[in-house]
């Protein structure tokens, strides 16, 4: 029995890489993603964003890439201390798989030594995908992403093709 | 039934008798039923040697069960060709082919037996007081190919390896009466349960047993517990699975096999339990005495098992020799058999029969207080024992049964091998005769037999309080749980007397305590009479313990024996850690999907797919990148291509991938500091657009690294390393700042992937750019050496780089990776006009050779410092401090003459020589005073060229030297480290 589950390339996104030294990233998020902006209105009627906090100093902003401009120049004028946070775009540095299906977990499971048990919709980490340092995050009971290293991404692509081959037996 | 299925029971067994299936073993046709293991199918069909000894290439049949029963090795044949398999543990399939191991040319007709004739010759330790002259190589091949196991295939199997993680609450190892039952207390508590056992069914013990649970089968038992495991979404069952590992982290490597191995073969699961129980239960011990190896000599349980669970009579009229009560349990399965029980020769002399043997055996011959001293056999196969007991006034006497099968039973061994891999401790408990878990030192708990619990009833008990102990210590409260009423035979009163050996050890006796190994008591004594008498040396002298068995049967008979002989308490003399695997595992299931062209990591630029599609050899670039090494055209030598490419750089524009190096942006308001601190040369005052050269050293003062480290604007530096040293350089640069440095406000993100990089080099690289479709200035006022721009070329956006590997002028030219490709294609279109010419790394090899740049891995090696590179301009006096620094300076005081870079012309011009060839003088060949880090032919001074170390080598230019390539002296001029453009014109034009 094959396992049920959909490997698919995600499409290129804009992605940026804020990093700071806390707390300023708590009070960038929060201008940047403050209602009462200005210009507010005219960014949020065209860019969907996504935050994937990493960690208390790291957060990614993906967005579509047709929508990089937009959110690298809101990113750059919201930073009102360029000397202690970082924004990198980084659209071009990773690539994205996308794992669908009842036994996304199972398969993800060869790639990644995290509790996926325990990972909950909307988390994201940088962790090792088949050893190689990328980013997990999971948006719903059955769907997760892998950001990767573009470099590497042929190499991750193979080898989740592989583990989701078959399962060996009945695992109740 | 088959007529061939001699040995099979008319009833009984889980076996599928409406599935029988054909197999082949040794080239022999054989049928046996869906349900069976190979090792039960030959006995059922009267196979008796499955494999040869390990040493001795005495005949093997089944003597154990499951991974206990280390003399059933076999090797399995077809597409997924595997050795050391063990027929005990292999599910029967159709069409499965196995061959016996050790042994030629037949298993019933080995040459390997005179080994045996040569025995008294050949005892322990033999090889290493034997084999001295000339040397032990000499005799190495003839030893490992006349002792040993299986032949590892020659071809990869066709099927896949596998392996994964998982993570759970609670990790149950064993699922017989203990782990079944742990396993649903936490199961139904809600805790994330998993249980992993090595058979294919569950059920351990129970399955052969007829105790009866809630007054049912034990099976029905094991049917419903498993069934309701199995409806449990938090709850995953691992059967035909070993866990062979218990590491550090509470992680549990678990190795799962396919039955029948086609498209997949095995998978690895490394899990992460929040806690362990331990239900591995106990594993049969064997007596030693006098051939206690030969066909037809079984343990009780695995008697039980074959009559129980497969339905096969392994013989015909049996002798029991035991020392303990439970061995008792086989008396309904050899009737139920119709197996004649000849005797029972028990070592106790205080045994009630009545309650043992019941009254339906009352005309059995029972011999207490007495022991087999050895087996008679016939052919291959066991014909009867010589038994030593005491007639009622205390006399010695001898006597003679003839049997056809002897169960033995010489207590249990508590499987206590991944508690001690946990690094628990162990005791030697009194009660059991046997060392049972003591102090854990992980999140591990056990329960059942490994406790030295052996009774059902008990196990059950002890697997619920385990379990809600485990449960508790992860804030779990454990549900209430009811546990099945145990009846019929239920061993509840283990007595066993702490009989080891009922042989002296002499020297032509094969009394075998490992059977693995081929170790005997005699080999025991002999260690110790050489002075191996701690159990670690012990162990390795003689090798009990190891190999398959790793002390499963072996050792606490090895440690009885050796306490017998120290005169002391086993207690003293201990046990020996066990260590991983438990059982073989194959490599394939440890790589897992890790082989062929994914056997490393590897990583592709943009324009990979079009420099294959151009000719291009990939070569092994570091940090898992590839590069082209060269482009092959139709028709021409590596060579060729090689001086083509060289050619085009020098004399009109090459181009070349140099996307794999190292990019990390540096912001912060301490950027200055600390490219201060990780290079020697000072990086204060650098202007926005400006780079500069550094090179970085390690804490030993060494060279590390080096690079270009360019200021993009006010705030954001870009710095830039060698391809391979770029993943060092970021755990460097982590450390530094998190750990060494926490002060430093300083963010860095590393972006090699981030950008594509066309480098762009030669001496018409700038009139090639200058008709590009760009808004870039290329000219040298604006754009000078050493500079960085940004801009757009045919609607891509760029970063243009100022740097040169070549010695040419050169402009290094990024772009987000996603128009790598695009911009390539683009520079490749317009550069037809001059000729442009892909480069690959052999050629870039060669330019920076004949310019005297520094390659990490050929001069940088690791033990040179910026002076001994003539780069000692570039430590900086101003500087407090840099890293290395002060190492360089100690290390310079007390050693002022060092090996330094130098040129080398071989006086030979056309004479190429291997780098790492050892420079040394022809009267003081093992004094080596340097090497030849590279030799190049250089197309453009058209004779060869090379670099080296040489002692003291600035001061010695104008001199000739040896290098000694392959033992052949060459001769050497040394010269400066640069051959082209002394002066730098050319790249800074």
């Amino acid at each position: 029995m094959g396992y049920s589950v959909e490997i698919t390339p995600m499409d290129q996104e804009a992605i940026l890489d804020v990093r700071c030294i806390t707390p300023l990233l708590d009070d960038f998020v929060a201008r940047f993603t403050m209602e009462d902006s200005p210009d507010t209105d005219e960014f949020f009627s065209f860019v969907e964003l996504k935050i994937l906090r990493l960690g208390p100093r790291r957060i990614l902003i993906r967005s579509s890439l047709n929508e990089e401009y937009q959110i690298e120049y809101r990113a750059v004028s919201c930073n009102s201390d360029p000397q202690n946070l970082s924004v990198v775009n980084v659209s071009d540095l990773y690539l994205g798989i996308q794992l669908t299906g009842t036994d996304a977990l199972e398969v993800l499971a060869h790639a990644v030594p995290l509790n996926l048990h325990e990972f909950a919709i909307g988390d994201a980490t940088s962790t090792a995908i088949f050893s190689i340092a990328g980013i997990v995050t999971r948006f719903d009971e059955e769907s997760f992403s892998l950001y990767i290293d573009r470099s590497y991404f042929d190499y991750v692509w193979y080898r989740l093709h592989i583990c989701g081959l078959k399962d060996l037996n009945d695992h109740g | 039934m088959s007529r061939a299925n001699s040995k099979r029971l008319e009833f009984g067994g889980y076996i599928d008798r409406t599935q029988s299936l054909q197999f082949k073993f040794n080239g022999r046709d054989y049928v046996g039923f869906q349900g069976d293991t190979l090792a039960s199918a030959l006995m059922a069909n009267g196979v008796n040697v499955l494999s040869r000894s390990f040493k001795y290439h005495r005949p093997r049949g089944i003597q154990n069960r499951g991974y206990a029963d280390v003399t059933s090795l076999i090797q399995i044949a077809g597409i997924n060709e595997s050795p050391n398999i063990l027929a005990s543990v292999q599910p029967l399939y159709e069409g499965l082919e196995a061959s016996s191991v050790n042994c030629w040319p037949s298993v019933s007709f080995d040459i390997g037996s005179i080994f045996g004739a040569f025995s008294p010759i050949l005892p322990v330790g033999f090889y290493y007081k034997t084999f001295m002259w000339p040397n032990w190589h000499a005799f190495e091949p003839l030893i490992r190919r006349a002792a040993g196991f299986g032949k590892a295939p020659r071809r990869a199997p066709a099927g896949q390896f596998l392996s994964r993680f998982d993570h759970c609450d609670i990790l149950v190892i064993g699922a017989g009466p203990a782990g079944l039952m742990a396993a649903l207390t936490a199961a139904k508590s809600g805790a994330r349960t998993m249980i992993v056992d090595e058979m294919t069914q569950p059920g351990g013990s129970l399955l052969y047993s007829k105790s009866e649970l809630e007054g049912r089968f034990a099976i029905d038992w094991i049917a419903r517990t498993v069934d309701e495991l199995k409806s449990m979404d938090h709850v995953t069952c691992l059967w035909n699975s070993t866990a062979w590992g218990y590491q550090e982290g509470n992680m549990v490597c678990v190795s799962e096999r396919a039955p029948i191995p086609e498209e997949l073969i095995s998978r690895n699961w490394k899990i992460w339990a929040k806690q362990v129980i331990l239900a591995t239960g106990a594993i049969e011990r064997p007596i030693v005495f006098e051939n206690n190896d030969v066909p037809g000599v079984m343990l009780c349980s695995a008697v039980m098992e074959a009559v129980q669970t497969y339905g096969v009579a392994p013989g015909t009229r049996a002798v029991l020799f035991t020392n303990n009560s439970s061995a008792y349990e086989i008396l309904p399965y050899l009737r139920a058999a119709d197996i004649e029980l000849a005797a029972i020769v028990d070592t106790r002399s205080d045994v009630e029969l009545d309650t043992v043997i019941g009254k339906d055996n009352s005309s059995v011959e029972v011999l207490l207080g007495a022991s087999i001293q050895l087996v008679i056999r016939a052919g291959k196969r066991v014909k009867g024992v010589v038994v030593h007991a005491q007639d009622s006034s205390g006399k010695e006497k001898k006597g003679k049964i003839e049997c056809d099968l002897v169960c033995v039973s010489g207590g249990w061994n508590p499987s206590v091998h991944l508690f001690s891999q946990s690094r628990g401790t162990l005791r030697y408990d009194d009660n059991i005769a046997s060392f049972v878990p003591d102090q854990a030192v992980q999140a591990t708990h056990c329960a059942g037999a490994i406790t030295g619990e052996m009774s059902v009833a008990g196990c059950l008990k002890s697997a619920v309080n385990t379990g809600s102990k485990a449960l508790s210590r992860i804030g779990i409260q454990a549900a209430p749980i009811s546990i099945p009423e145990v009846s019929n035979g239920d061993h509840t009163d283990y007595q066993v007397d702490p009989f080891w050996s009922s042989t002296a050890g002499y020297k032509r006796v094969k009394a075998f305590v490992d059977f693995a190994g081929d170790v005997t008591v005699f080999d025991l004594k002999l260690a110790i009479q050489e002075g191996f008498d701690e159990i670690e040396h012990l162990k390795r002298y003689t090798t009990t313990g190891m190999g398959l068995d790793q002390g499963k049967t072996a050792n606490v008979n090895a440690i009885g024996i050796i306490a017998f002989h120290l005169d002391c308490h086993p207690s003293e003399v201990g046990t020996t850690t066990f260590r991983p695997p438990y059982t073989p595992v194959e490599f394939g299931s440890i790589a897992g999907s890790q082989t062929g062209d994914v056997v490393l990591p590897y990583r592709h630029t943009p324009m990979t797919d079009w420099h294959r599609a151009h000719g291009a050899v990939m070569y092994e670039a570091g940090a898992r990148w590839r590069r082209p090494g060269y482009y092959q055209m139709e028709g021409e030598s590596m060579n060729e291509a090689i001086n083509r490419e060289c050619y085009a750089v020098r004399n009109h524009v090459g181009i070349y991938d140099g996307s794999p190096l190292g990019k990390f942006i540096i912001r912060g308001e301490d950027t200055e500091k600390l490219l201060n601190l990780i290079y020697t040369n000072s990086f204060s005052g650098l202007k926005p657009g400006q780079g500069k050269y550094g090179l970085m050293l390690n804490e030993e003062g060494l060279v590390f690294d080096d690079g270009v480290t360019f200021r993009i604007d006010d705030d954001q530096y870009l710095l830039s390393c060698s391809t391979g040293g770029a993943p060092a350089v970021e755990r460097k640069l982590d450390k530094f700042i998190n750990v060494e440095c926490p002060e430093l406000n300083v963010i860095i993100t590393p972006v090699t992937s981030q950008w594509a990089n066309a480098t762009v080099c030669g001496p018409l690289a700038r009139q090639m750019l200058q008709s590009t479709e760009s808004d870039i200035d290329w000219s040298r006022e604006v754009l000078p050496f050493m500079h960085v721009v940004e801009g757009i070329i045919a609607g891509m956006p760029v970063r243009v780089f100022r740097v040169s590997f070549t010695g040419e002028l050169s402009y290094e030219i990024n772009t987000p990776s996603r128009y790598g490709l695009k911009l390539w294609r683009y520079l490749i279109e317009v550069g037809q006009n001059w000729d442009i010419c892909p480069v690959g790394s052999e050629a870039n090899h060669v330019l920076r050779v004949e310019k005297g740049f520094l390659s990490l891995a050929h001069e940088v090696d690791g033990i040179v410092d910026p002076i001994d590179l003539g780069h000692g301009w570039m430590v900086s006096r101003n500087k407090n401090d840099f890293i290395g620094k002060r190492s360089m300076e100690i290390r310079r005081q007390s050693q002022p003459i060092r090996q330094e870079l130098i040129g080398l012309l071989p006086k030979d011009s056309n004479q190429l020589i291997s780098e790492g060839a050892p420079i040394a003088p022809e009267d003081k060949q093992a004094l080596s005073e340097g090497f030849v880090s590279a030799c190049v032919w250089s197309g453009v001074l058209e004779r060869t060229i090379a670099l080296g170390l040489l002692t003291d080598g600035r001061s010695r230019i104008g001199e000739t030297v040896l290098a000694w390539d392959q033992g052949e002296p060459l001769s050497l001029e040394v010269t400066r480290p640069i051959f082209y453009d002394a002066e730098g014109i050319r790249l800074r034009m």
